[in-house]
């Protein structure tokens, strides 16, 4: 028999299924890897799995440190497997999915990241017979790691996001305003869907032979200001100790008061890199301070945090907020 | 009754053929059918699709049956099958038996497949029979069949002459009629319906 392709299956969160039985099924240790893989048959007609254990269910937010486990674990398992998928919780889904994008790139085979509901969205108790469980088998992470099987299977080489019928790039991915869907592009063009099948409808980068970048660090350091009438020019001067940088958003430049200008840029010649964050601004003249108007505001922080996570430079960081790295600049943001 | 078909793309001309049969046969039965080859009129439309996807869902999720002709397997062959085992989806996985069952089916695990999942070797002179016999668990579905066997039925003089008196001035028959009323009371069974699907399965 001609052999089964290999999947990396991993577990970051996002694990819930509801089995045969009625029971809840969850990934809290890496003990329960068996007897939840056992409870998923279909895999098997699919992929070889190859599972790597980073975070439990319930475990706790993820944050940057498990960023850079995620992204380590994911490289030593590249070589030896057809595609990755990651599995991981709703809450912080979309900083994970910057970051994994940023942080693992030149792929030559695609990382899709997906999961299940939160956990708040599974009945309080579960039903008693299989017979009633009807209206609850569409809960869980079945079909959409099913699908990510599927997509991890096929030719693209980036890092990917399926989640219920749609697939988008994981570099422009935001939580979606309507209650149909859960995740949407910022772009507003989805890579494709899942109708009878995963589809892809948009250019991908296809599969190739080069060698996956790993730049797995980040430094957490990075604060997000809201920027408006109130904030008072000495916030910088407070903070500034706990601060590698500051990601200050606002509508307009011309809100920013002279006295906290000044202050940003004192904070650059102190190594605190900030960057304003203009998504409606359509022609920047700021010369001194980085600004970002073609990037989520999650990218935007995550970026920033990776790109200190490279460098302390500020020309240098500039130079990686500005580039495209994993297809996060968007020319047009959706509003 | 919504079926989604699904059909590999094939050079072998007999296995094309039995893709047009296939359709064929479920519309004749009744079933609006969705193919991965062709747009077709009964199939769902690009506005359904549309409102489908717009409102969160998966298209196959609308389906009530899957038929998947799987002799010359494929990628999406495999995720098909894997999804009719996760969704228990009504689905029927057929191979043509000259050709030997699908190395895919290996790594079915039996135990766990669930009863909606019916797995059936054909040939030509009983594709139809093995379309029918999935089919019938749907009670939306008009499945037309001939009627091939023979039955002999000794009747009282009273009954012959009640049977002419029903199809006196009709266009009816007098075996028509017997077999009208054998169908009507057939639908209204129950309990032989769950029967025969277990037969079939």
């Amino acid at each position: 028999m001609k052999r089964l392709p290999a999947l990396g299956l991993i577990f970051a969160g996002g694990t819930y299924y509801l089995d045969q039985r009625g029971r809840w099924l969850a990934v809290r240790s890496e003990r329960d890897i068996g007897p939840w893989l056992a409870g998923l048959p279909e895999l098997k007609l699919i992929a070889t799995v190859k599972p790597a254990f980073v975070l439990g269910e319930g475990a706790g937010p993820v944050t940057s440190v498990q960023w850079q486990r995620l992204a380590e674990t994911i490289a030593e398992q590249y070589r030896q497997v057809d595609g990755v998928i990651v599995l991981h919780g709703v809450e912080s889904f979309v900083y994970t999915a910057a970051a994994l994008s940023l942080a693992l790139t030149h792929l030559n085979k695609p990382i899709v990241l997906t999961g299940s509901p939160s956990a708040r969205a599974k009945p309080r108790r579960p039903a008693r017979s299989a017979i009633k469980l009807g209206a609850y088998r569409d809960v869980g992470v079945r079909a959409n790691l099913l699908n990510a099987a599927h997509l991890a299977l096929g030719d693209l080489a980036e890092v990917v996001v399926t989640y219920g019928n749609g697939i988008f790039r994981a570099s422009q991915l935001e939580r979606s305003s309507d209650q149909a869907n859960v995740f949407a592009s910022a772009s507003d063009k989805t890579l494709g869907r899942v109708d009878f099948g995963v589809n892809l409808k948009a250019p991908v980068s296809p599969r190739h032979q080069r060698r996956v970048l790993v730049r797995p660090r980040f430094d957490p350091k990075v604060h997000v200001l809201d920027y408006h009438p109130g904030v008072s020019d000495g916030w910088l001067e407070q903070h500034r100790r706990t601060l590698a940088g500051l990601v200050v958003t606002l509508d307009d430049l011309r809100a920013l008061t002279p006295a906290f200008r000044k202050q940003l840029l004192q904070a650059r010649r102190e190594n605190i890199a900030p960057v304003l964050y203009l998504p409606t601004a359509r022609v920047s003249q700021e010369r001194q301070l980085i600004i970002v108007n073609d990037m989520t505001l999650e990218m935007t922080l995550v970026k920033l945090m990776w790109a200190l996570g490279q460098t302390r430079e500020y020309g240098r960081i500039a130079k990686l907020m500005h580039q495209n790295i994993a297809g996060e600049k968007i020319k047009r943001l959706r509003q | 009754m919504r079926v989604y078909l699904y059909t590999p793309a094939t050079n072998r001309l007999d296995l094309s053929s039995f893709h047009g049969r296939i359709k064929r046969l479920l519309r004749q039965a009744g079933a609006a059918v969705t193919t991965n080859t062709e747009r077709t009129a009964d199939g769902l439309s690009a506005a359904e699709l549309e409102a489908i996807e717009a409102a969160g869902g998966i298209a196959l999720d609308t389906m009530d049956a899957v038929v998947i002709e799987a002799t010359e397997s494929d990628s999406r062959v495999g995720y098909l099958l894997a999804y009719a085992v996760a969704r228990q989806k009504p689905t029927l996985f057929l191979y043509h038996k000259r050709s030997g069952q699908p190395e895919l089916l290996t790594l079915l695990d039996k135990r766990a497949a669930p009863k909606t999942l019916v797995i059936k070797g054909f040939l030509s002179d009983n594709l139809d029979e093995v379309l029918q016999n999935f089919l019938r668990g749907f009670k939306e579905l008009e499945v037309t069949e001939q009627p091939t066997v023979k039955f002999t039925l000794r009747l009282t003089k009273t009954m012959e002459k009640y049977l002419s008196y029903k199809t006196h001035n009709t266009e009816t028959t007098k075996a028509d009629w017997l077999r009208d009323e054998i169908d009507a009371k057939m639908k209204k069974d129950e309990a032989f319906w769950k029967w025969l699907k277990r037969q079939a399965e």
